[in-house]
């Protein structure tokens, strides 16, 4: 436990004023321009976009299983630290987990700003159909927000108390009512909160990767019209590719908060154990696409066949070979081939970064290029790019996930305030 | 579980029971049939939702029946009004059109309502026997139409239609208009205008008979009169008084405008005005292939068609009855089921229409070279004696009919061959009679019995190859002389030609001729749009001959039946002292250059322009350059009505007209009424607003391509441009201001010689309604029902503008009734048999009562109910009458192979020479599927379905250029080169390219226009991305480019080289040539 | 209700009721004629029609064959009673007698389920009936060899749905295959299957697209969220979303009319307002169907290849069609089980 002290100091935020300014003011823009942009959206509706009926899903879909994927990546990186109890990890445990909260949210953002009427987002609550997949998705994804919350809450808890204890006025009250007044600090409390965590955990790892995530996949694997998506590979590649995404944005997040928030340094084990992970991930995400392309193949399925043609050598390859193949497999697969590299800091946020904005790529090559290949032959093929409008709402929307995360990482004390959990 | 002993009731045991029963096991075979109970579905909601009751109906107050105009093929049809919220001007909506139920074209398979039957019924397909919408496939209520005519209500409710009388500001064509009255614009007209310093009608009008001028101008040639007297006594009256023979200086006065005809030319311009110059589209249409069947028989045949529901094999030959010809909406329900039913159809076109499509054998004949293809067929015909001689044979109706043939040819009659104009022999030429015999005007034929020849009708069995002299005269039969046209080339020659097999060539005329009469030809614009577009479609025609298939059930069919339109009750087409029109057309239609005092003033041959001698005077294409040339006068003053006279689009090199227009010293006035600002009324110095076709009344003819009669009427169904006027209206105004004949007071005779007045357009076709009415059995009287029907529906449509008291007094009350009758039903329509409406009850709809009952209206035993009969001719002569005006040659009485050529006889597209056109690939074109002319381009339904006129390029002329589906691509037509997209497909011959007509536009929203100072920007395209998914071929649920999309075909077409201002001509058959250009492509 | 000497018999059961039975039972192997015996009739008339119309059971006699040589006879013979007592090997067209038969006989035929099917439409079955009541199963059959691709059925849908632009509940697909000169080219009509799983109803998340009784497939307008999900689903490409486009800036009073689909009628067209921002197809044209009016595609069908009906009636015309062996669906091995059929 830590020492017992009046003036208790407790500052979770930027340790550089200017940079929070600066930090703030880009966050400021993008949501100004998401706000613009939305009101766009809202005033022409989905005129606004580049969708049609021939590519009904765009950008906005695209980000939607992206940020599902990095929530459930992320929430998989905790539970290495929850629920098996990874030493190391626990340092970015609740990071991830917060990380997670922060990506659902957006998630779910990109979903209400895609609906064609955004006024009744609450239907799917109203009223139901058992063999829908989105259906089903919807209601995992309020519970799964409830799973990360309670864990973060068990995780966090204690932190949480020691605040409410120790500091006071208006911060003093914040923090009782996040603890949700539980604000005993005894070893038993924290025993309870490790527990809890662990029960929790395990039943979220389920419910992330077969519901949240894999579900996201059957969304798509479920529409026998698209064959590219109709495969039993394609929840596993779509789990696999969350990983990856959720393992480097938790070692980007970790070395920038440690090193921008808290001033510490980097703990260099944790970080080439965080790089190994993301680098098998990468290996198992290629193999598997590989594989993937090989069946679509020799099934001779012209449908699949012909979409794989579109991904590989069509009108949106560059996607494929630049952002797919260079940015989340090759670039992060040099910079991680070293061990030494793997332990510097701003080498890993690098890699972290090209693999986050790679995937980003594999989340619109998933969407995009089954629609473009009629499901009749004699229909129009399709043909999309997203609007500014879309773009807009959509750098918006990351924004206003930028800023939960900012403002909670301020806030909330998402590094230990002591060396792990058990002090 | 067991059975309980104890459970006995009503003194029956169980166990006795089952034990009783299980010996029936042994013996009974159950039967399969089971309950399936339990089936669940896991979709249908337990609740309905989303349901309603409202379902839309509507009764007949809600319905008024009228003709459609989207194309010429003229459909009846049923418009259903809809209540607007009266946000607008007009008068109500339209919620839906489609087929007239009461008219057998627009039902086929199956059969139409009864005439009599109760419109309330009709509505909503209540109809005894009409069929219900679940047992039968399809039940009765609407009828059918294309996809044009669905889109009708854009036409009517296009929101770029002119609302007032629009004056040009600034010069002609500049695209800036002001709105003035009425009064104003009729005032302008006749008085003149300052302002834009054109004179008016009262200037430029003048009138003598041509009696009073022909005997002056006689007393001037026997010096009875002087000159200078005859120039001072007719300065006024004539177009010119050096050559009286051009006529009265009405000629200058020019209509073009084409339909209601038998109102407009005939009352107000020949008998009103007393000038000839009242032109249509004919020229730009199918003239040549109507005057190519008009010369191949003696009574009227302008078209060829065969009687569908029998025949055993079509040969479908340059038409698409599919989608165009007219019209679909009837021709292919028939030609679908005939083929499931197992006729054969072959279609000879360049490329895979929508009807070769559905074609057994797919004919890709060289453009242009089908009289090759034909004479090819023929040659094989009677190679193999497949020609029915018995028919041939007969030189004489009594000979016909004596075989049960209903028609005959002058295969056998003879010719006079040393006469320059090679006309055939009569009986009392050759002295076979004394020149006051009957049999004096006889043909001859030599008699096979005999030897001898004789007057044609006292000829049983006549010889067919003659060669001989009678009477000192040199005298050669038809056939001797066809035979030898055909026996000029051999099959392979003609198939090198055609550019078809000549095994090909053998298979079509073996199947053509293996069906006896049941086989025929139908023919349209493909053929005959060249300048050899004449004598190809005689080639065609005379294949008919060689079986004589003409009136035979399943063959040949020309049925002329309707009501009686213009006379009967009224005398629509006589006008109290009216003028007599005279002179020479303006498009020299009908006139031998050489008769002519211009031939003298000219220096005689080569004439300046075209003459068509022996083609009516509706060459179009000629009439901006001979306005601009003023040959042989100019033009004082046009009116335009550009429904299918939009020349600028529709006439081959109409991309000269502009620069025409534009000049007001060729044209000093131009006055257009027009529903738009149209690509050719844009031109005009006014433009006056015309309702739509739904929006005022009309009597459009049908095609003879049916078995049984009908009469169409259209009448005024809504009124969306209050301010509008129908052009008859405005003519009647202009007409009384200059006090002529034809209108007003006294203006119609009755059957009794009552005079009664014209004031408005539905004094005229109230009567005409009358006379249709009381034509044959006199149409039922409406009830007080139908009356109210009638009454509650018109006030629906058109609301303020609807005057029933002013309507009912156009007619005696004793006719009322009827022509509510026919009005309530959009015309008249034959029943196919006696005692229809009780067969109907009782057979219902799905029934062919034409073909089952002994004796109907569409078949005389085994001839058609409606005939021909009369001669058909291998060898015309009327034709060697006239002389090519540039040579002075004279045309050829028969059919036969010819180039494509210029006025100067310079070759554009060599069929029997080796002449190598100037760019590699012909440019053919068609009409649009789903536009109707250009005058449809208003409709994004239609342009959502097509979004422009891709150019079809075979695979192999595609890949020399590296070209791809759905690049963009360059035509290079060496004068004009445009922009346009590539449709690669197989379904083209290589060497031909060919796209639809009718795209291109610069009118009706196709560019800016500014009104009153107001600038209305063009049409932009529809969709809220750029992806248009327009792909050619796969353009399904594309959306609407601009108004402008597209390419115009007509503005890439070659123009005549000796003229150089318009395009090309068929001097015989007086057609544009529209299939000739040769192009190049590239890839942009 | 039951004769009145039942007595005590219940309104509607079968009852056994007092009247004595004239049973004569004889011992001897009984001869056919006997039977007739004490009948006034001609014995042998009758005997030799029973014989026949055995002969008709085994198929070595026509039903018409049968007639032809009986009726002129037995209606001699029998009198009133021939004529006038209901007898279905008289009156039934597809089973004893051909239609030609009937017809010299001077009776008309018509099958038994297309009466009682009638009859079951008089009365209606009990439910409220309407649209998606499933008093019959809508069913479409295109006849490819007849579709001549004129997209009248296209148009005519736009007209009648006033669809907004890029909203085509129907498109005609063209096929072309093979090379000059042996081209084809196949015309394919594609409205919305109405599949019998369709998977457009199994992904919507809040079923508001869903499967009537009727065999139609609803889409509520009140209740989609636009989320497309059943866009991407459609293995037919038959679903548009509305992003709410018009024809105002070319076509007067455009947004006024609005069809009633589904029975509901909307009103002019808002903006804003549903079905904008909804997803949209094809409604088999219920509203029309539930007037007596057959769907705007299938009344305008240039190529008369569209045909709609019952398939639950085994006598419609549709429901043969679609029985034919030229019959097929789209994708039949999507197991969508569409209920239109297209035939070759």
């Amino acid at each position: 436990m830590a020492t017992q002290s009046s003036h208790f100091e407790f500052a979770p935020g930027f340790e550089d004023g200017r940079l929070r300014i600066v930090w703030y003011a880009f966050v400021a823009v993008l949501v100004a321009g998401g706000a613009y942009a939305t009101y766009l959206r809202l005033t022409r509706g989905m005129a606004s976009t580049n969708l049609t009926s021939v590519v009904p899903w765009g950008a906005w879909v695209a980000f939607y299983i992206y940020f599902v994927g990095l929530s459930a990546g992320a929430f998989l990186v905790s539970t290495l630290a929850n629920v098996f109890d990874v030493g190391a990890m626990h340092r970015i445990d609740r990071d991830a987990l917060f990380a997670a909260i922060v990506s659902m949210a957006v998630a779910l953002l990109f979903v209400w700003i895609d609906l064609g009427r955004m006024e009744r987002m609450y239907y799917p609550f109203v009223w139901r159909q058992l063999t829908s997949a989105l259906s089903w998705e919807v209601h995992a994804y309020v519970a799964y927000i409830g799973i990360l919350v309670a864990e973060l809450y068990f995780s966090m808890r204690i932190d949480l108390a020691r605040l409410a204890t120790r500091l006071d006025g208006t911060r003093a009250t914040l923090y009782r009512l996040l603890a949700l007044g539980r604000v005993d600090t005894s070893d038993a409390s924290a025993a309870f909160d490790e527990r809890w965590l662990k029960r929790v955990g395990i039943v979220g790892i389920p419910l992330a990767i077969f519901m949240v995530h894999g579900g996201t996949g059957v969304l798509f694997a479920v529409s026998k019209a698209r064959p590219y998506w109709n495969s039993g590979l394609f929840p596993v590649i779509f789990i696999v590719s969350a990983l990856l995404s959720g393992t480097a944005l938790v070692m980007m997040i970790y070395v920038l908060r440690t090193r921008l928030f808290d001033g510490d340094a980097v703990d260099r084990d944790l970080l080439d154990q965080l790089a190994q992970l993301l680098l098998g991930f990468i290996l198992v995400d290629a193999a598997l696409t590989a594989i993937e392309a090989l069946i679509a193949f020799t099934s001779f399925h012209p449908h699949a066949v012909e979409t794989w043609l579109v991904v590989l050598f069509g009108e949106m390859s560059w996607s494929f070979w630049w952002f797919i193949v260079g940015a989340s497999w090759v670039f992060p697969l040099v910079l991680l081939s070293k061990r030494s590299w793997r332990r510097t800091p701003s080498v890993m946020v690098l890699a972290g970064l090209s693999t986050v904005v790679g995937v980003v790529a594999v989340r619109f090559n998933i969407v995009i290029p089954a629609q473009i290949t009629p499901v009749l032959e004699g229909l129009p093929h399709g043909s999309y790019f997203p609007t500014p409008v879309e773009w807009g709402t959509s750098i918006g929307i990351i924004g206003v996930g930028f800023l939960l995360y900012t403002v909670g990482a301020e806030l909330l004390p998402l590094t230990p305030l002591s060396g792990g959990d058990h002090e | 579980m067991s059975t309980n002993d104890t459970d006995d009731r009503a003194g029956v045991s169980r166990r006795d029971f089952v034990k009783a029963a299980g010996s029936i096991g042994l013996v009974a075979a159950a039967s399969n049939a089971a309950v399936e109970m339990d089936v669940d579905d896991l979709w249908t909601d337990d609740e309905r939702h989303y349901v309603g009751t409202d379902y839309g109906e509507y009764g007949a107050s809600d319905v008024i029946h009228t003709t459609c105009g989207q194309c010429n093929t003229f459909c009846p049809i049923k418009v259903r009004l809809a209540e607007g919220s009266g946000t607008g001007e007009y008068s109500s909506l339209v919620r839906k059109l489609a087929g007239n139920p009461y008219s057998f074209l627009n039902t086929q398979p199956f059969s139409q309502v009864p005439y009599e039957s109760d419109p309330e019924d009709v509505a909503m397909g209540d109809v005894e026997g009409s069929g219900d919408v679940d047992g039968d496939r399809w039940s009765l209520s609407g009828g059918r139409i294309c996809l044009k005519g669905q889109a009708g209500i854009q036409t009517a409710f296009d929101s770029y239609r002119v609302r007032k009388p629009m004056k040009r500001v600034g010069p002609r064509g500049s695209g800036e208009w002001k709105t003035v009255s009425w009064d104003r614009v009729i005032r302008d007209i006749v008085e003149g205008d300052d302002e834009l310093g054109h004179p008016g009608l009262k200037d430029i009008w003048g009138y003598a008979s041509q009696e009073a001028v022909m005997s002056d101008w006689e007393a001037v040639q026997n010096g009875e009169m002087s000159k200078a007297d005859f120039d001072e006594k007719y300065a006024d009256d004539l177009v010119d008084t050096d050559h009286p023979d051009l006529g009265p200086k009405a000629n200058q006065i020019v209509d073009v405008g084409g339909f209601r005809r038998n109102f407009i030319r005939n009352r107000l311009w020949h008998q009103g005005l007393g000038s000839i110059n009242s032109v249509h589209h004919a020229g730009t249409c199918g003239v040549s292939s109507v005057m190519g069947n008009v010369r191949s028989h003696d009574a009227p045949k302008k078209r060829q068609y065969p009687d569908i529901e029998n025949c055993e094999y079509l040969l479908v030959w340059g038409t698409n009855p599919m989608v165009a010809n007219k019209g679909p909406t009837w021709l292919a329900p028939k030609l679908t089921n005939a083929i499931e039913d197992g006729m054969r159809m072959d279609v000879v076109d360049p490329r895979l229409s929508k009807t070769a499509e559905k074609a057994d054998t797919w004919v890709p004949v060289e453009p242009g070279a089908d009289g090759a293809l034909a004479l090819g067929m023929a040659r094989w015909i009677i190679e193999h004696d497949r020609h029915d001689l018995t028919y041939l044979q007969n030189p004489s109706r009594s000979a016909a009919s004596d075989d049960d043939e209903p028609t005959w040819s002058d295969a056998t009659h003879l010719v006079l061959v040393d006469e320059p104009s090679g006309s055939k022999a009569r009986a009392g030429d050759l002295g076979l009679v004394s020149e006051d015999a009957d049999t004096a005007d006889d043909f001859v034929a030599v008699d096979a019995t005999t030897g001898e020849p004789r007057p044609a009708s006292e000829v049983d069995t006549a010889v067919l190859d003659v060669d001989v002299t009678v009477d000192g005269r040199a005298v050669r039969s038809v056939w001797s002389q066809y035979r030898e046209r055909v026996f000029e080339h051999t099959v392979e020659e003609y198939a090198e030609m055609a550019g078809v097999s000549a095994e090909r060539i053998a298979e079509l005329a073996d199947e053509f001729t293996s069906h006896g009469k049941r086989a025929a030809i139908m023919a349209y614009r493909g053929p005959a749009k060249h300048t050899n577009g004449f004598y190809n479609t005689r080639a065609i025609a005379t294949l008919q001959h060689l079986i004589g298939n003409y009136d035979w059930k399943g063959g040949q069919i020309t049925p002329h039946a309707g009501y009686s339109t213009m006379s009967g009750r009224y005398e629509l087409g006589s006008v109290p002292d009216s003028h007599s029109p005279w002179g020479i057309p303006l498009l020299r239609g009908g006139v031998n250059y050489e008769d002519t005092s211009l031939f003298d003033r000219d220096d005689g041959y080569p004439a300046k322009r075209p003459w068509f001698p022996v083609a009516p005077p509706q060459a179009t294409q000629e009439l901006y350059g001979s306005a601009a040339e003023e040959y042989p006068y100019g033009v004082e003053a046009l009116f335009i009505r550009p429904y299918s006279n939009n020349h600028v689009m529709a006439v081959a090199g109409g991309d000269e007209i502009p620069a025409i227009l534009e000049d007001t010293d060729a044209i000093p006035l131009i006055v257009a009424s027009d529903t738009v600002i149209g690509d050719t009324s844009q031109y005009a110095d006014y433009i006056l607003p015309e309702p739509t076709y739904l929006e005022r009344w009309e009597n459009f003819g049908t095609y003879p391509n049916k078995r049984l009669a009908d009469e169409k009427i259209s009448q005024p169904a809504v009124s969306v441009v209050p301010d509008a006027r129908p052009f008859e209206d405005v003519l009647i105004e202009l007409w009384s201001e200059l006090d002529l004949p034809g209108v007003g007071e006294d203006a119609i005779p009755d059957a009794e010689g009552n005079l009664w007045p014209l004031e408005r357009a539905e004094d005229f076709y109230l009567k005409l309604a009358a006379n249709i009415a009381y034509d044959r059995d006199p149409v039922a009287d409406a009830s007080e029902d139908e009356l109210r029907v009638f009454r509650e529906s018109h006030e629906n449509g058109l609301g303020e503008q609807f005057d029933l008291d002013r309507w009912r007094a156009a007619v005696t009350d004793e006719e009322w009734p009827k022509v509510v009758t026919v009005l309530n039903r959009g015309g008249r329509f034959e029943e196919p048999t006696d005692d229809y409406d009780e067969a109907f009850a009782e057979h219902g709809h799905d029934y062919d009562y034409a073909e089952r009952a002994d004796d109907s209206n569409a078949y005389d035993g085994d001839h058609m109910r409606y005939k021909l009969e009369s001669r058909v001719d291998f060898y015309s002569e009327v034709v060697p009458k006239g002389k090519h005006s540039y040579t002075g040659e004279r045309f050829d009485p028969l059919p036969r192979v010819d180039d494509v050529e210029h006025y100067d006889g310079t070759v554009q597209a060599a069929v029997d020479g080796d002449d190598e056109p100037e760019r590699p690939l012909r440019l053919i074109n068609w009409k649009p599927r789903t536009q109707g002319m250009h005058r449809t381009q208003n409709s994004p339904w239609l342009r959502e379905t097509r979004p422009e006129n891709p150019v079809w390029i075979n695979p192999r002329d595609a890949e020399e250029r590296g070209i791809e589906n759905g690049d963009d691509i360059v035509v290079d037509a060496g004068r004009e080169t445009v922009d346009a997209v590539a449709m690669v497909t197989g379904g083209i011959r290589p060497g031909v390219v060919g796209a639809m007509w009718g795209w291109g536009r610069t009118g009706d929203g196709a560019t800016a226009e500014t009104i009153d100072g107001e600038t209305r920007p063009a049409v932009e395209a529809d969709g809220h991305s750029s992806y248009q998914f327009d792909e050619p071929m796969a353009e399904e649920a594309s959306y609407a480019k601009g108004r402008d999309a597209g390419f115009a075909i007509n503005h890439v077409q070659p123009l005549d080289e000796e003229l150089g201002d318009t395009g090309l001509s068929d001097l015989v058959g007086g057609s544009n040539a529209q299939y000739d250009a040769f192009v190049d492509v590239e890839r942009r | 209700m039951s004769t009145t000497d039942d007595g005590d018999a219940l309104p509607g059961i079968p009852n056994v009721g007092k009247a004595d039975l004239d049973a004569m039972v004889e011992e001897e192997r009984p001869d056919p004629r006997d039977e007739l015996a004490d009948v006034e009739a001609d014995t042998d008339l009758g005997i030799a029609m029973a014989e026949d119309a055995q002969r008709v059971a085994r198929g070595e006699l026509t039903g018409d064959e049968y007639w032809e040589k009986y009726d002129e006879a037995a209606a001699d013979e029998f009198g009133a009673a021939y004529r006038e007592t209901p007898n279905p090997a008289v009156d039934a067209g597809d089973q004893t007698v051909s239609t030609e038969t009937a017809e010299s006989l001077s009776c008309t035929v018509g099958s038994m389920d297309a009466v009682s099917t009638e009859a079951a439409q008089v009365e209606g079955d009990g439910s409220e009936g309407g649209i998606g009541a499933g008093d019959e199963k809508w069913g479409m059959v295109i006849d490819l060899q007849k579709c001549v691709g004129c997209d009248s059925c296209t148009v005519a849908c736009k007209s009648e749905n006033r669809t907004p632009p890029g909203v085509s509940y129907n498109v005609v697909m063209e096929e072309e295959h093979g090379e000059f000169p042996n081209v084809t080219r196949t015309n394919v009509p594609r409205p919305c299957m109405q599949c019998d799983n369709p998977p457009c109803v199994q992904v919507c998340p809040v079923s508001a697209t869903y499967k009537m009784d009727d065999g139609v497939v609803n889409i509520d307008y009140d209740r989609c969220i636009g989320c497309r999900y059943c866009n991407i689903a459609c293995p037919y490409g038959a679903r548009y979303f509305d992003f709410g486009g018009d024809y105002d800036d070319e076509v007067d009073g455009a947004g006024e009319v609005t069809s009633p689909e589904y029975g509901v009628d909307r009103g002019p067209r808002e903006d804003g307002e549903s079905p904008i921002g909804n997803i949209r197809k094809c409604s088999f044209c219920t509203h029309r169907l539930e007037r007596g009016e057959e769907p705007a595609c299938v009344e305008t069908c240039i190529g008369d290849a569209r045909n709609m009906g019952d398939l639950d009636d085994p006598d419609s015309d549709v429901a043969k069609m679609a029985d034919s062996s030229r019959a097929f669906q789209l994708k039949e091995d999507e197991g969508t089980d569409p209920n239109v059929y297209y035939l070759k």
